[in-house]
């Protein structure tokens, strides 16, 4: 198959992530009460926090794909003008009412970045955020390269193998390793888990209450928390 | 964190705008066209920049009604995923997401992005490329995706 699909394979990571990063009906709804609620009334210009902090995570679902956004907007933008969306701006804009919102045509109007440094400050919300605070510089976790994921990945794999085949000792050491080699990984949880049940196969049900509490602590929704119902420190 | 400002941002113009939405595009396209402003806009805002971060809610916004198995392939999925956007440059993954996450054509790419619809084919078929590449690596190099 040509490059001008993306292969089985591919496709599958594809679905799978789109799936998993989609809103259900649970978050689409509380990101409907938000807007009803907050949106739908009388909200002051420059109120920053509209929707209350239950219905962002919603919301943030809904717009997660952003943060991919944000690095291409930037190549995007690099040789165009400044653009930016105010409440004002849309209120007194000629193009506010153009009913196709063709990404370059801006509702507010360009600006060039040094005639936008001498402007009043924007009661837009992310403005207004962003000024207010001392342009934090917020350092995420380091991703794990391509080999780096793939044996993160497989060490865990071989926990849950050994957990599955009984061999209890052997996955709680791999279970360890993997906590001592990715400290910050994003698949603590899921580690945690098998090291619950290996403590409670081995016997040691008083560690396994300590790790289950964390892993509880952690991640309360999951259904990784929920699945440990069944072991040794389940309630 | 940026993208709750961004989130917030992209509602409050919706809201403001949508008196005046007249269907001449999809509402899909507009929705678009509106957040990539306000990320352009929020990216152009002197200090900012992508931070490229991960949800701190992805855990719930995983986990709700999905087994145990399912989350941790979902995850895998996650992070093979990003780890391969990361090597595309920025048009390429703008692009990509566009199509292969929110499933807009490249006809209505062209319009969100304002480029040529050709453009967008091109830099597709490049994101694509390096997508394929990378998942068949992955999968060669250890047989991770199913335990």
């Amino acid at each position: 198959m040509s490059d001008n699909e993306l292969r089985s394979a591919a496709r599958n990571v594809v679905d799978i992530a789109r799936s998993a990063r989609t809103p259900n009906d649970r978050h689409r709804d509380r990101a409907y009460q938000a807007l009803v609620a907050g949106l739908g009334g009388t909200v002051a210009v420059g109120t920053t926090k509209v929707a209350s902090a239950a219905a962002k995570v919603a919301l943030k679902g809904t717009f997660a794909w952003l943060k991919w956004a944000i690095p291409a907007a930037v190549l995007a933008s690099g040789a165009g003008g400044y653009v930016w969306y105010s409440r004002a701006a849309v209120a007194t804009s000629p193009t506010a009412h153009a009913p196709t919102v063709v990404a370059p045509a801006p509702v507010a109007p360009v600006v060039a970045p040094n005639v936008e440094q001498a402007a009043p400050p924007s009661p837009s919300v992310v403005s207004e955020a962003s000024s207010a605070a001392p342009s934090p510089q917020v350092k995420p976790a380091p991703r794990p390269s391509g080999d780096a994921l793939v044996q993160e990945i497989s060490l865990l794999h071989q926990a849950l193998a050994a957990s599955s085949s009984g061999n209890a000792a052997r996955a709680l050491e791999l279970a360890r390793e993997h906590a001592q080699r990715y400290p910050k990984s994003r698949l603590s949880v899921e580690r945690s888990a098998i090291e619950v049940r290996s403590l409670c196969s081995l016997g040691r049900p008083a560690e396994a209450r300590k790790v289950a509490d964390r892993l509880r602590s952690q991640a309360p929704s999951s259904p990784v928390s929920a699945a440990l119902k069944d072991t040794c420190v389940g309630k | 964190m940026a993208i709750d400002d961004v989130v917030q941002e992209v509602f409050v113009v919706v809201h403001n705008r949508l008196a005046s939405f007249e269907a001449r595009s999809s509402l899909k396209t507009w929705l678009a066209g509106i957040a990539y402003n306000v990320v352009r806009g929020y990216v152009r805002k002197p200090g900012n920049r992508a931070s490229g971060d991960y949800l701190d809610e992805e855990q719930q916004l995983l986990a709700h009604g999905v087994s145990p198995a399912e989350e941790l392939e979902r995850k895998q999925a996650l992070l093979v995923l990003d780890q391969l956007l990361d090597k595309m440059s920025d048009a390429q993954r703008e692009v990509f997401i566009l199509c292969e996450i929110e499933q807009l054509s490249s006809v209505e790419i062209a319009e969100v992005l304002g480029i040529n619809e050709n453009t967008v084919r091109t830099r597709l078929l490049a994101a694509r490329k390096l997508f394929n590449a990378g998942v068949v690596r992955q999968r060669a190099s250890q047989k991770w995706w199913r335990p």
